[in-house]
């Protein structure tokens, strides 16, 4: 601009001099957030999530925004279930945070199948995950989705076969139900051979879903089911015949689904 | 009081020092200011090309009307803009790093301070600022709050201050710390007939004690009565430089006397061309030429006729003013035309 | 230096005085003895509800007064020209800059010590002495988290208007929270988005690492080394922040 003036040279050593100081505690701030993001894990990750008010509450000061709140609650109760599958698979916080969800937002299908076969199985809190699903039923009457995993939870999980087939029959009548929900009915009614039926709703789940990590929990299951069945070379070619779905959670994917999905 | 010598010791002279310069307490060489806006990056120039030295002592007055460039030029002079062009000194210093600004005064246009400090309190913070201890800060505060009448609202916060009140404050300021370079942008501005009058004898009273006042203004009779310097300025460029003296010389001076009337009378020949008009009961006489004043004021009082006022060159600044600014109307105020008339040898002389 | 306690000291009793902060202490105080009357009804929780929506008020104090205070600092200045005061003084403009965080840190300091102690007693009285520890130690990491907030009020408000600075600050004061998680989506993401989120990440001030919140709520203290590295963090931030500020004040055109 003007490098003959004294002043002006005065101003870029003032400027050099600042930006020697950013780049020097630019460094320690980001070494300084890895270290604490590397050795300070919340004694309780994600505790704030007890703290989120009643449903009911937040939905009435939310105003219009009640969908948005329970869009970021879900990505904040996803991550809280990701952690602590990984930590100590247990799940405090999960039936309160998806109550509130499903309040500020009574359609939110995924928080209703996700949060309630989750708090069913890992989260051994199978009341709290059929109370999740009944809810959604009572929400949503003709969708046939909520009996469904109502029947899938007391199936695989309780075998209560009779109030399994009451389920999937239940979810058959309703309008746009897919045919497998007849057809689970039936085989739960007939009391057919446990594992071919759980078998065959793991593979409807993984086939269907559109969560990666419910997906992914249904191959695992079926890995399980069928060792050494001789089934296992043709469920892995199934697997990587699957459509990759979008954002997978890292923590709960197993290396081999990593590549089938990619 | 020599206060080069002082300063000598404290901060080295620029090496590059011409002779002469050892006297100015402001040297401005070839200094200019470009404006880019910020999206379109056009270029509007504030100040094309001005220099001009301040002898240390002296009062110098930037003169010209509004948008001249006068309160740019300051600014870039206390180093709130950089120069685009040119460079210049502070008492020897170079203009634009703080250290410059040591035993420097500054008035801002419209001053305008912190609604909810005191005029105390902002006298302090700015002494402070001045590299003044803060019980030394405290005790030119109350004494310099006194100076420009203050003193009944030292303890009110400024936001009730009146315009002409946060311009004393604002004076007061630029004093802290008994600055030897003093500029005052617009100081008489919001002022009344009274305080500009208490300006006045404050600038007279510093030029005394040897500071060095530049002051800009658009109002001719401050500069008229103030400065032994002056440069003119106009749509960024310096019309004239010098002392007043010169720059009215052959101007025209006239002057003006009022008489008393005690009836009709007749001037003799030898003033010749001198306007009479009966002005409700004064007698109003106008003479193009200021020499011939005395002799007149002399030819009425022998004649006992009683002389109530003699204003000599009372209209001429402004006279040379409208001359200069004339032409701006014709070339339809386009800086770069109209300021390209004055020829250079207006501002030789020193 | 001493340009710079000066002008810190200036800012400090412009916005002390400024009545609109007393509105912001006021409410506060409000929060914390409205809390103790939903301490019935909490069941069994009301104690933890206090010091919990008491510290949360306190963490909203700073928020609020970097957003009425802090960010019009500088340009206010700027448009009322009360900068050319200063800066017409033997001062520079990183000591202004220094000076005027100082001023907004020391501003939103005494706000939260004095609401802090308000907390600390009431929070005492509720749960003994062994609460004495957990609420200073959460007090004084709040107070750092500000000193954040206002390097990053400095900034923005000597670049931009007060509204957007506004938003700037918000922006960020939501997002620090969020700062874990965000380097966790960014593992999950592909190369670039996956590289900007991580990036974001370490720009954005990792406020989470202020909260004691989590910790209060089962009055424990928390380890000396979080709260050295929640210290120097907060140093290093200020220093950057405030470089950052500099760089692009020194230069700047002051009409």
């Amino acid at each position: 601009m003007n490098p003959g003036n004294p002043a002006e040279q005065r101003s870029l050593r003032v400027i050099g001099l600042a930006v020697l100081v950013f780049a020097v505690a630019a460094t320690l701030v980001v070494a300084q957030a890895r270290w604490a993001s590397k050795s300070l894990r919340a004694a309780e990750p994600l505790a704030e999530l007890s703290y989120y008010p009643s449903g009911t509450w937040l939905g009435q000061v939310a105003m219009g925004d009640a969908t948005a709140w329970a869009d970021l609650m879900w990505l904040r109760g996803v991550q809280y279930y990701g952690l602590h599958r990984e930590l100590d698979n247990t799940f405090t916080h999960m039936a309160h945070v998806f109550e509130v969800i499903t309040t500020l937002d009574p359609g939110f299908r995924s928080a209703y199948v996700f949060g309630g076969t989750s708090l069913c199985q890992e989260g051994r809190q199978f009341e709290a995950g059929v109370r999740l699903l009944e809810k959604g039923m009572r929400n949503n009457p003709t969708d046939w989705i909520y009996p469904f995993e109502l029947g899938f939870v007391h199936y695989l999980g309780k075998r209560n076969l009779t109030r399994a087939t009451f389920d999937f029959a239940q979810a058959a009548r309703q309008p746009n139900a897919p045919d497998y929900c007849q057809r689970f009915a039936a085989w739960s009614g007939q009391r057919a051979g446990y594992t071919e039926v759980s078998v065959e709703l793991w593979r409807q789940v993984a086939e269907t879903t559109d969560n990666a990590i419910l997906r992914e929990k249904a191959i695992e299951h079926l890995r399980r089911l069928l060792a050494g069945t001789g089934e296992e070379r043709r469920l892995e070619a199934w697997v990587g015949s699957l459509k990759p779905l979008a954002g997978a959670a890292k923590s709960a994917r197993p290396a081999s689904v990593g590549q089938g999905a990619s | 009081m020599n206060p080069k010598q002082s300063m000598s010791s404290t901060a080295p002279n620029p090496p590059d020092r011409r002779p002469g310069s050892d006297r100015s307490a402001v040297r401005v060489e070839g200094l200019g200011k470009d404006f880019r806006h910020p999206w379109t990056r056009r270029i509007k120039t504030a100040v094309h090309e001005v220099s001009f030295d301040v002898p240390e002592g002296g009062v110098f007055g930037l003169l010209g009307p509004n948008g001249a460039g006068k309160t740019t030029t300051l600014r870039v002079l206390l180093g709130l803009l950089p120069a685009t062009r040119g460079r210049a000194f502070l008492l020897g210093r170079p203009a634009g790093p703080p250290e410059s600004r040591q035993d420097v005064g500054f008035l801002p246009e419209n001053p305008y301070f912190y609604d909810h400090l005191t005029a105390l309190e902002f006298l302090e913070f700015s002494g402070e600022l001045a590299g003044m201890s803060r019980a030394a800060a405290r005790a030119q505060a109350h004494e310099l709050i006194e100076r420009v009448g203050l003193a009944h609202a030292a303890r009110t916060r400024m936001r009730k201050y009146s315009k002409g009140m946060l311009q004393r404050a604002g004076l007061a300021h630029a004093l802290m710390g008994r600055p030897r370079l003093l500029f005052l942008d617009e100081p008489m501005s919001g002022l009344d007939p009274i305080g500009r009058r208490e300006v006045v004898d404050l600038i007279r009273e510093l030029k005394a004690q040897g500071t060095t006042v530049v002051f800009s203004s658009h109002i001719l009779h401050d500069v008229e009565v103030l400065c032994d310097r002056v440069a003119i300025l106009r749509a960024g460029r310096l019309l004239k430089l010098g002392t007043l003296d010169a720059l009215l010389e052959g101007g025209g001076a006239g002057a003006e006397i009022v008489v008393r009337s005690r009836g009709v009378f007749a001037l003799p020949p030898e003033f010749l061309g001198v306007e009479i008009e009966n002005v409700a009961g004064r007698v109003r006489l106008v003479l193009d030429d200021a020499a011939r004043a005395s002799a007149l004021v002399a030819w009425l009082a022998g004649r006992g006729h009683e002389v109530i006022s003699l204003t000599p060159e009372r209209r001429s600044l402004e006279d040379l003013f409208m001359d200069m600014f004339q032409g701006a109307h014709d070339v339809g105020g386009d800086p770069e035309r109209a300021a390209d008339a004055p020829s250079t040898d207006w501002r030789a002389e020193a | 230096m001493s340009a710079i306690l000066a002008v810190a000291r200036g800012t400090f009793r412009e916005a002390v005085r400024d009545r609109v902060l007393f509105l912001v202490v006021g409410f506060g105080v409000l929060v914390l003895v409205l809390s103790r009357l939903l301490a019935p009804i909490a069941m069994g929780q009301g104690d933890r509800i206090t010091v919990d929506l008491g510290l949360s008020t306190l963490g909203l104090l700073g928020i609020v007064i970097v957003a009425l205070v802090g960010t019009g600092l500088v340009h206010k200045e700027i448009e009322r020209r009360t900068i050319h005061v200063v800066l017409s003084r033997p001062v520079g403009r990183a000591s202004y800059l220094v000076g005027k965080w100082a001023g907004l840190a020391a501003t939103m300091g005494a706000a939260v010590f004095a609401m802090g102690a308000i907390l600390l007693l009431v929070a005492v009285a509720m749960n003994g002495v062994r609460a004495v520890g957990p609420v200073t130690q959460a007090v004084v990491l709040l107070a750092l988290a500000n000193l954040v907030l206002a390097a990053l009020a400095v900034l923005f408000s000597s670049l931009s208007t007060p509204i957007l600075s506004v938003v700037y600050t918000l922006a960020l004061y939501a997002t620090g929270y969020w700062t874990r998680d965000l380097r966790e989506f960014a593992q999950q993401m592909p190369g670039a988005v996956g590289g900007v989120m991580r990036g974001l990440s370490y720009v954005i001030p990792n406020l989470d690492l202020f909260n004691l919140r989590p910790q209060v709520a089962h009055m424990e203290t928390a380890p000396a080394f979080h709260i050295i590295l929640a210290v120097g963090y907060a140093v290093a931030y200020v220093a950057a922040v405030l470089a950052l500020a500099v760089v692009a004040f020194e230069r700047r055109e002051l009409k």
